[in-house]
């Protein structure tokens, strides 16, 4: 989940662009990851990397649209496309399983280069192997940030007019930050899928979008580290509200709103305030 | 001299309003030319029509002699044609050193890398402290752009302007809302750069003195049109010009 929700912040608070519909690329890899060690292999690394391959061209299919438009426009077509998504997700019952899901994704074996094999099956491996990839996918988005691309991303959130005028294309840089959100966000729901073992239909719908813009108002979207305190702030919050009531939605919602007015960059944007005003002491 | 920019019977309307009405404008390679005119006379259309930002309804533009009407805002300032606002268009939220690097990276052809540091590549540094040197914002290269003072991000936006190593700047009041001391510097700074590294500039203006002092030619707009042109000591005492500034001459 931290990772959907560090792909979705080099969109929203790098390149300025609030995509509504995360989720779909989310479902996408978890989709394609489960039916495909259903299926058709029972290699995870090819699973993985069909997964992350369909969610990135379907990111970079819809996001070829979506760019067209600016502001609210833009958000509301990513969640347009989003409920897309969802609805053949629900619908295409031969090939999702409709609104059971996918039931039954195995959990692989995975081996390195045939040397050493790694049985899955125990949670406390895959949670190292989903931290390897959240640190490589972490690193990686790190890189980017800091790069001539991830400047031109930030100059995009910024001013774009200025980034035109500095002999740019914005909507292709635009549709690239896209297609790279679509991307890792497809590999998080690739490393999902056999966790979970079931893959419904709710984690592409528009309340699994709303988590990584949550997550990310959370953590503080103008700082890289974030969206990831945000994602575990969020789960934290949510686990222990749960433990004492069901309604943990309203609860969840004031705390967010309190958090909203008086934290607007974030718990992360708060500590670096704070951080700020003691180092200038 | 050679032509640099040509424009054509170039028109633009907005509703019933003529902003820009049959303008054909021709400056000459590494000249300093002056549009002036009352408020509402057309300038900043002019501009916005010159440099892509608004779609023209007829005429045509000429860079070079090749034409460049209707291109896409980045591809015109691959040609070479680059420009300044009126109001302040920088990157706020960045520093002054990644507010030139953008341009900087764009030019240099780095725009996809997205492995390497930016600011760890040596041709990316150089050019950026080259272009900070030669408008005086070095010292300045690490603060954020919101925290210059309304002269310094008006240089900065030169500085954002240059990175494109233009062979032709448009620069919209450039001096608009400064001290009279930074006005000064700031025309010194435009006459240096563009002599020291040939580049033409086509520039509006509100203050006179400034129009007189460093331009070759002036073209005076008035209602969308060219009513005058010629050399600074020509315009001052036009009629024409007179009248278009003060009202009917009775």
């Amino acid at each position: 989940m931290a990772l959907l929700a560090t792909s979705f912040n080099l969109l929203f608070g790098y390149t300025g662009l609030l995509s509504f519909g995360q989720a779909a690329y989310f479902g996408i890899g978890a989709y394609v990851c489960g039916l495909m060690l259903m299926k058709i292999s029972s290699s995870f690394w090819l699973a993985i990397l069909v997964g992350v391959i369909f969610a990135t061209l379907s990111a970079f299919a819809i996001g070829f649209f979506c760019v067209r438009l600016t502001g609210i426009y833009f958000s509301m077509l990513t969640l347009a496309f989003g409920q897309m998504v969802y609805a053949i997700a629900f619908k295409w019952y031969d090939v999702t399983g409709g609104d059971n899901g996918l039931v039954g994704v195995p959990k692989p074996t995975i081996s390195f280069f045939g040397l050493i094999s790694l049985d899955l099956a125990s949670p406390l491996y895959y949670y190292y192997f989903v931290l390897v990839f959240f640190i490589l996918s972490t690193f990686l988005l790190w890189k980017i940030v800091h790069s001539p691309l991830g400047y031109i991303l930030q100059g995009i959130r910024e001013n774009l007019e200025r980034v035109n005028f500095s002999g740019l294309e914005v909507k292709k840089f635009q549709l690239i930050a896209f297609s790279i959100a679509g991307c890792f966000a497809g590999l998080a729901g690739a490393l999902y899928a056999p966790f979970a073992s079931t893959v419904s239909p709710d984690v592409v719908g528009w309340t699994k979008s709303a988590e990584p813009v949550l997550m990310t108002l959370l953590g503080g979207s103008e700082v890289f580290l974030g969206p990831i305190l945000g994602s575990w702030l969020f789960l934290l919050l949510k686990d222990y509200i749960i433990s004492h009531t069901d309604f943990w939605e309203i609860y969840f919602g004031i705390t967010l709103v309190f958090l909203v007015i008086f934290l607007p960059g974030g718990v992360m944007g708060f500590l670096g305030n704070l951080w700020s005003r003691v180092a200038r002491r | 001299m050679a032509i640099i920019l040509e424009t054509k019977q170039l028109t633009k309307s907005f509703g019933e309003l003529r902003a820009v009405d049959q303008i054909n404008l021709s400056v000459e390679e590494g000249e300093i030319r002056a549009i002036i005119g009352p408020n509402g006379a057309g300038k900043t259309t002019l501009f916005n029509l010159i440099s892509g930002r608004l779609p023209i309804d007829s005429g045509q533009i000429l860079f070079r002699g090749k034409d460049i009407t209707n291109l896409p805002v980045h591809k015109i300032l691959r040609y070479g044609i680059s420009r300044s606002f009126q109001i302040t268009n920088i990157f706020p939220k960045l520093t002054v050193f990644e507010n030139v690097m953008i341009p900087v990276v764009s030019r240099i052809g780095k725009s996809l890398n997205f492995i390497t540091p930016a600011k760890k590549i040596p041709k990316v540094n150089e050019e950026v402290y080259k272009v900070l040197e030669s408008i005086g914002l070095t010292e300045k290269a690490y603060l954020p752009a919101t925290a210059l003072s309304h002269g310094d991000q008006k240089r900065l936006e030169m500085a954002i302007a240059l990175a494109n190593q233009p062979t032709l700047m448009l620069l919209d009041e450039p001096t608009a809302g400064m001290s009279p001391e930074d006005t000064a510097q700031t025309v010194e700074l435009i006459k240096k750069v563009c002599q020291e590294l040939a580049i033409t500039i086509v520039f509006t203006e509100h203050d006179m003195e400034i129009v007189f002092s460093i331009s070759d030619r002036i073209s005076v707009l008035h209602q969308g049109r060219i009513i005058a042109e010629g050399k600074p000591q020509d315009i001052r005492y036009n009629e024409r010009v007179i009248e278009a500034y003060l009202g009917e001459v009775p």
